[in-house]
């Protein structure tokens, strides 16, 4: 009798694996990376901009390895272009007039294979300040991080603003999504977490759809970007 | 024809004055209407006058005295009611030889009178004919001569009535057809040493009456200068008042679309401004959309301060996260 029961627990985990075999190649192939990319497709549609955002067309602009290399510097520059980096946006949204000034910046890179992009989500991760949460909307993937920080400051008087980073990755695309406030109080820390968050949810919708578009078919060829 | 009384002259049709409304007389002297027939009569020739009298006659002064008569001509046919005068007969004694001052005979019957018609007075010139007397000093005299009738003489009635005569152009016998008539003093034509008053006289009269028209000529003139100024003026403002309207319903209606407009608007009221000098209106509205832009301008240079301040800040927050990550970088190995 308990024989039967283990020849029965086996034979389902073997059939379970073949299934499993079976289905990981489509799978995977629908999330394979983008293989034509655009600095214009990386632009967060205006039907995509959440509510209460406005977008900043003359704040954009279109990132490129020497801009890399510009704002992060040489060495960065050379860690992500060994990851594969291709092109990039950075775009620019402001939030609602209010007291506390929130704007919202989003930076969508593109790289060859999507390991480049773990492995440049794994750098850039590594620069962020401030404390990683482990909370996150449940509309981004899984491998979704989110920091808070409100101990910055900025000009002649050092006053103080809140920055939430939310950094997710889909396929080849790394994606990094920064809310400010200003103010270093938990309510601005609070509304930028939130602001970012949902940023990062329209980001996420955006690409998921781009993404299953450009999928390539099973057994195709595994080169994504132009 | 002429009004007497406003010594104006008028066309040989008309019949009233057009100033004082009388009826006007036709001109001793005048020739020709159809009247001329009628008037030729003695009966109305006898209503001729004049207003002056007459010098005295010098054939009676320089005669014996005695009254110088004519006779009046007969009546026509349809005069009846008009006096009847009988001739008087050369051979006949007058029936008294004084007179009074009307010319009626002092010593008259009163059965007479009674009985017939009333002789008619033997006419003494230095009285009565006034009308004739310059035809007395001269035409008469000339007649008298020619029949050798000694001045003083009865005058014999002469086929022609006497009456005829004054309507002649040549009314005093001295050759001067354009002698006044009753308004000419005897004795002060072209004959009589060239004493003619200047007022009197026809030429005086037409200076006269030239100048009494004159003015109403001139007067008349400048009455329809003036409207015709008037009406053009009242056009002109007509117009320019409605163009003022119109640009101002068009400035209002412009006001009231917002402030994208009132730049439109205030032309509109600077140009309704210029066209009409009762003005309030555009003024008053010009100075509210005036005021209404400043305070758009105000409003919109504090939001774009305000905008541009607040990008500051954004791009100052921005600028401060990308240094601490530049930072970070540069404090990595």
């Amino acid at each position: 009798m308990t024989r039967r029961w283990r020849c029965t627990w086996v034979g389902g985990f073997a059939v379970l694996a073949l299934v499993s075999a079976c289905l990981a190649p489509a799978w995977a192939a629908s999330i394979g990376p983008v293989r034509k990319v655009n600095s214009a497709d990386l632009r967060l549609p205006a039907v995509d901009t959440p509510p209460g955002f406005t977008p900043r067309p003359e704040r954009d602009q279109v990132v490129t390895t020497g801009l890399l290399g510009s704002l992060f510097g040489s060495h960065l520059q050379g860690t992500l272009a060994h990851d594969g980096f291709r092109v990039g946006y950075h775009g620019w949204l402001d939030g609602a007039n209010t007291a506390d000034l929130p704007f919202v910046t989003y930076d969508i890179y593109a790289f060859g294979s999507i390991e480049g992009a773990q492995a440049a989500q794994t750098t850039l991760s590594r620069l962020v300040q401030g404390l990683q949460t482990t909370s996150q909307d449940s509309r981004l993937p899984k491998n979704t991080a989110t920091w808070t920080d409100g101990t910055e400051t900025f000009g002649p008087t050092n006053q103080p603003f809140a920055v939430s980073e939310v950094v997710f990755r889909r396929a080849n695309l790394l994606v990094t999504v920064i809310a400010y406030n200003e103010g270093g109080t938990a309510n601005a820390i609070s509304e930028a977490l939130g602001n970012a968050t949902t940023v990062a949810v329209a980001c996420e919708t955006f690409l998921k759809s781009r993404v299953a578009a450009s999928s390539r078919p099973p057994g195709a060829s595994s080169a994504v970007l132009p | 024809m002429r009004c007497l009384r406003c010594a104006l002259d008028y066309g040989p049709e008309e019949q009233f004055c057009q100033r004082c409304g009388r009826s006007l007389s036709r001109p001793l002297g005048s020739k020709g209407s159809a009247e001329e027939k009628n008037l030729s009569t003695p009966q109305e020739a006898q209503f001729f006058y004049t207003t002056t009298a007459p010098p005295p006659l010098q054939g009676a002064e320089q005669g014996t005295g005695e009254p110088v008569a004519w006779e009046m001509p007969k009546p026509q046919a349809g005069m009846a009611s008009a006096p009847v005068l009988e001739q008087p007969h050369m051979d006949e004694p007058a029936p008294s030889d004084t007179f009074d001052e009307l010319g009626f005979p002092v010593s008259a019957d009163p059965q007479t009178i009674a009985d017939g018609p009333l002789p008619p007075p033997p006419l003494d010139l230095s009285v009565h004919a006034g009308l004739t007397l310059k035809r007395a000093t001269g035409g008469l005299s000339a007649a008298a001569n020619a029949r050798g009738i000694e001045a003083g003489d009865p005058v014999a009635p002469t086929e022609a009535p006497l009456a005829a005569p004054p309507m002649l152009d040549d009314f005093f016998g001295d050759g001067d057809e354009d002698e006044g008539s009753a308004l000419v003093p005897s004795g002060f034509g072209k004959s009589g040493a060239g004493s003619r008053s200047p007022k009197l006289s026809r030429g005086g009269r037409q200076g006269a009456q030239t100048a009494a028209t004159g003015p109403n000529r001139r007067a008349l003139s400048l009455v329809v200068i003036a409207l015709i100024v008037i009406i053009a003026l009242g056009g002109y403002a007509f117009l320019r008042q409605r163009a003022y309207n119109n640009d101002l319903t068009n400035a209002r209606n412009l006001a009231l679309g917002g402030p994208s407009q009132y730049s439109a608007a205030i032309n509109r009221y600077n140009q309704a401004i210029a066209e009409w000098p009762f003005n309030s209106g555009a003024k008053a509205g010009l100075a509210a959309v005036q005021a209404s832009e400043n305070s758009a301008q105000a409003a919109a240079q504090a939001a774009a301060r305000q905008l541009a301040q607040t990008d500051a800040t954004r791009g100052a927050m921005y600028e401060a996260h990308m240094a601490l990550i530049q930072q970070e970088l540069a404090n990595q190995p």
